[in-house]
């Protein structure tokens, strides 16, 4: 590719994550290739349960213990899927932050903000202290719009929105250069949700972080990114720049998923879902997994179908 | 303050659950099957016992041998007859202290949830004070005015346990009281107790009958630690606790089989009860669980 | 609210229920049939016997005027006088707690030590070896009356092994000042290093058996809702900010495990209070369940009932002190 000049921090290569489950291994993640780089907000949308969690999880490899991971995942220059969790625990926190989509159930209500953030900064930086932690967290609430002094409360006492930015912060003390934001506003209230995507875009910008904003609403990747990825049944079906997936989409399911998005006319009420559902991963059909729900189908598609390079993304179809 | 309390046998019924994975099904039989044998062990007795319980019939504190399967004890009783006769003591106990617990807790619990107002609140108190005092010690301070006896070590017992029917009564008539239904049959000309038992009654009559067989457990083990006191029947009655007490003195002369023997009665006795109830819980109540 | 006026408003709010408990205490022995003056002086004692007794033990009083006597002496620390020993109740109890005392701290420390870490571990590692062991434990451990528990120890360990006493609370030879009649410490304070090994070998099998017991229930609960919190959200991610399992593990789950179990604690202990009654008896230990126990052997029903109501004063004052901690570890209850 052509972007030899950007530094590249994430980097994923056939990457494959299956869940173990009693029926088999559910094909959440089926062969990704991405790349992320520096200081740039990659977009992944999709419908709810094609696999984005599993992905943005996946690179830290959080996910239960009989995960099978495949592949290749670059954080940075290393590939973590042989990594054991002694070593991924050097990754995260450290190269890559995560914010969760609900801040009241992903910060421990009963344990004091300054306390999750001296527990964090104390593990990768083993001989901190408490005063310097605690100048680090002040700094970095500051940062986020929380007044450093209620680093002495409890997240139980924070807002939504404010738990957010707490979260936020802890994603961000220990700058690092990716961070994952998981449905970072689908929990929260309109006007709160705006401020928070504004508040992480000018963090990304001040500390030159990449981020990778995983949603299933695209008014909130048209707001914030830089390139998109649409999943579809735990494969990328085409990723671009965000002006060509919105103005020109070439694959039918980003084309039927920009229909869908709900119109800001109030006149115009009807939503426009697509028919159909996405195949099981249990067990998934050959060929396109949006063949059956695609109505473009041609008997071409029942083949595993290839990825084109347009411009300057790529188009599974 | 203390808001809740589980009983004996519903915990060790999880825990087999939990343990081997079963469904209710076979916990239920298995349970039974232990609860029907110490059934017939205390009914026939007579027929099943080798020897005369309260006889010397062979040498002080003998070990086990094809003549004494379980041993003697120190005054030459056979021990495996008195464990066979000790299932009279314990079963009986057993059921008829938790019988007058019913009789004594479901009453109380239906008037007073039905009347509400002041006696409510009273009664109430006075049994959730009961019921936050460990029960053993409650039952100790009856045991120890009424004195020894079956009877008296029931009435001990079912007043330790009588403020759970009550509770459970007590709330489920408060909620009960306003259902349609209910008001129905008021508006109709019902008597207060025609209301109470034919509407509420049968209602909470479920969960009270899964109470009922998890008590049997519980009531069982204090019946023993209270014989184990000295606070149960008065000898020579074979009884496990009290035998066990006996069994004791001889601890440092090693005759394990006075020990070993009485305690395993218990044990299984125990145990059969708890799964027993466990698998009557399932049945009866399927929700019980999810709301716990 | 500060934790201070926290704790005021918990003590404020015990008072009324420490009233019930007495009145309940009070009421039971004297309503359920029996006559305490008849079991002691038999039934076949002549009429004026019978009421010089009724009168020493202040029962020809009306019920109320009894019922506020005595109310009057719980607060002024006046729990009767012994008909055995014509002693202080009071005083007996006193030189009597301590060993009671010392037995369940000891036991407790086990219970908790067991409960949290092998709680936590099965958790963290459910359904493997260490998990399914557990649970046989807690089965096998809870279907086990505490007092044949006991028994069984002491025949291995005490008549078998000859490695522990059979019973008791210190030897004859060990002589170390008496200050708080908690042996150990006071071992400690005198810095008698023998004495305090030959207290610890005596409260050995006692606290490891009331220990053990109390356990299984306390072991599951600590595994249950740890397992519950695992599944929770902050748990992911404080695993994503690349914290250690130390941290994960105790420091937010087991710590959230712990909210519900304080609901419960309070019964717990009182569990563990009965069961004491039957270790010490077990076990000869000189404690106020073998006291009760003693007491009730020769019908000394002011001792009895005076033990009875310290029973119900430690219970509560237990239980405000598992609300403090509570409060301490969930600041919510607090607010
Ligand atoms: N722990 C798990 N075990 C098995 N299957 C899972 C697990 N978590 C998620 N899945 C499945 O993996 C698929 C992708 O889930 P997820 O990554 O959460 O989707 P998304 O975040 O896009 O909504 C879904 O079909 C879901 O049911
Ligand atoms: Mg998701």
């Amino acid at each position: 590719m052509s972007y030899a000049k950007d530094e590249i921090v994430l980097k994923a290569q056939g990457l494959k994550i299956h869940y173990h489950t009693q029926k088999g291994y559910v094909r959440a993640v089926d062969g990704i290739d991405l790349f992320v780089r520096k200081g740039e907000t990659i977009g992944v949308v999709g419908e709810s349960g094609c696999g984005k969690s599993t992905f943005g999880q996946g690179i830290l490899k959080l996910l239960p213990a009989k995960t099978k991971y495949e592949g290749e995942l670059l954080v940075g220059t290393t590939n973590v899927i042989p990594l054991d969790e002694k070593e991924m625990k050097k990754v995260r926190g450290k190269i890559v932050g995560m914010i969760f989509q609900d801040p009241m159930t992903s910060l421990n209500p009963i344990v004091k903000v300054e306390k999750l953030f001296h527990e964090t900064l104390k593990e990768h930086e083993p001989n901190i202290s408490m005063e310097i932690s605690r100048e680090r967290t002040a700094r970095i609430l500051e940062k986020v719009g929380i007044e450093p002094e209620r680093m002495r409360e409890y997240p139980f006492q924070f807002s939504g929105g404010m738990r957010q930015r707490v979260m936020i912060a802890l994603a961000l003390v220990l700058n690092p250069d990716i961070v994952i934001a998981d449905e970072p506003t689908t929990s929260l209230d309109v006007i709160v949700q705006a401020q928070i995507l504004e508040l992480l875009d000018e963090l990304r910008r001040s500390y030159n972080t990449s981020v990778i904003l995983i949603t299933h609403d695209l008014g909130v990747v048209a707001q914030m990114a830089d390139r998109i990825a649409v999943m579809y049944a735990g494969q990328i079906v085409e990723q671009n720049i965000k002006n060509k997936i919105y103005y020109q989409p070439k694959h039918p399911y980003t084309k039927l998923l920009l229909k869908s998005i709900p119109n800001t006319n109030p006149k115009d009420l009807q939503l426009n879902f697509i028919p159909g559902s996405p195949p099981s991963l249990l067990d998934v059909p050959p060929g396109c997994r949006f063949a059956s729900r695609c109505p473009f189908k041609m008997t071409v598609c029942e083949k595993e179908p290839p990825v084109f390079e347009i411009d300057e993304g790529q188009v599974k179809c | 303050m203390v808001k809740n309390k589980s009983f004996l046998s519903e915990r060790i019924g999880e825990f087999v659950r939990d343990l081997t994975g079963s469904g209710t099904g076979r916990l239920t039989i298995v349970g039974s099957s232990i609860l029907i044998f110490f059934i017939v062990l205390a009914i026939f007795a007579p027929y099943i016992a080798p020897y005369d319980p309260t006889e010397k019939v062979g040498l002080s504190l003998e070990p086990p041998s094809r003549q004494f399967w379980f041993g003697t004890d120190n005054l030459g009783r056979d021990i495996l007859s008195r464990v066979i006769y000790g299932s009279r003591i314990a079963l009986s106990i057993s059921f008829m202290g938790v019988a007058i617990a019913f009789l004594i807790g479901v009453p109380l619990g239906l008037f007073s949830g039905y009347l509400g107002g002041w006696v409510d609140r009273i009664l109430t108190l006075i049994m959730d004070a009961m019921y936050i005092f460990p029960g053993l010690v409650l039952a100790i301070a009856i045991a120890a005015v009424l004195g020894p006896g079956v009877i008296n070590i029931s009435l001990s017992i079912a007043v330790v346990y009588a403020p759970t029917y009550f509770r459970i009564i007590r709330n489920q008539v408060a909620s009960v009281k306003s259902e349609l239904y209910v008001e129905a049959a008021r508006a109709l000309g019902a008597k207060n107790w025609e209301i109470l038992l034919k509407y509420i009654f049968p209602n909470v009559l479920p969960s009270v009958v899964v109470v009922l067989s998890m008590n049997l457990a519980d009531a069982l083990m204090t019946e023993a630690g209270l014989s184990f006191l000295g606070l149960g029947i008065a000898p020579p009655t074979p009884d496990w606790g009290f035998d066990l007490s006996s069994g004791q003195r001889f601890v440092l002369s090693r005759a394990w089989w006075g020990i070993l023997f009485p305690g395993l009665a218990i044990v299984f006795a125990a145990l059969g009860f708890s799964m027993f109830s466990e698998g009557i819980n399932e049945l009866l109540n399927p929700t019980i669980r999810e709301r716990r | 609210m500060s934790l201070r006026s926290y704790i005021i408003t918990r003590i404020i709010l015990a008072l009324p229920m420490i009233f019930i408990l007495l009145a309940v205490i009070f009421f039971i022995l004297r309503i359920i049939p029996g006559d305490p003056v008849l079991a002691i002086l038999g039934g076949k004692a002549p009429i004026e016997v019978i009421q010089q007794k009724r009168h020493e033990l202040g029962l020809d009083k009306p019920v109320i005027v009894q019922f506020f006597d005595y109310i009057r002496g719980v607060i002024t620390g006046n729990l009767g006088t012994s008909t055995l020993t014509n002693r202080s109740v009071f005083e007996e109890l006193k030189d009597r707690f301590p060993a009671t005392l010392e037995l369940t701290i000891f036991s407790f420390l086990i219970v908790l030590v067991i409960g949290l870490f092998w709680g936590a571990e099965s958790a963290w590692r459910k359904d493997e070896g260490l998990d399914i062991v557990a649970r046989v434990y807690s089965l096998l451990l809870y279907a086990i009356p505490v007092f044949w528990f006991g028994l069984i120890l002491q025949l291995i360990f005490a008549s078998y092994l000859r490695w522990l006493p059979v019973g008791g609370r210190i030897s004859a030879v060990t002589n170390f000042k008496i200050v708080t009649g908690l042996y150990v410490l006071d071992a400690l304070l005198s810095k008698d290093w023998r004495g305090l090994l030959d207290v610890l070998r005596y409260l050995t099998l006692p606290s490891i058996t009331l220990g053990l017991v109390i356990s299984s229930v306390f072991l599951r609960m600590v595994r249950n809702n740890t397992v519950l919190m695992l599944s929770k959200d902050f748990v992911k991610a404080a695993r994503a900010r690349g914290l250690r399992k130390k941290i994960v593990l105790y420091g937010h789950a087991v710590r959230n495990a712990f909210v519900p179990i304080f609901t419960i604690m309070g019964m717990e202990f009182a569990a563990l209070l009965a069961g004491a009654i039957l270790t010490e008896t077990t076990f000869s230990w000189p404690g106020i369940g073998s006291y009760l126990v003693m007491k009730i052997r020769y019908r000394d029903f002011p001792a009895i009932q005076g033990t009875i109501v310290f029973f119900a004063l430690f219970i509560v004052v237990i239980s405000i002190i598992i609300d403090i901690v509570n409060a301490l570890v969930d600041p919510r209850v607090r607010y």
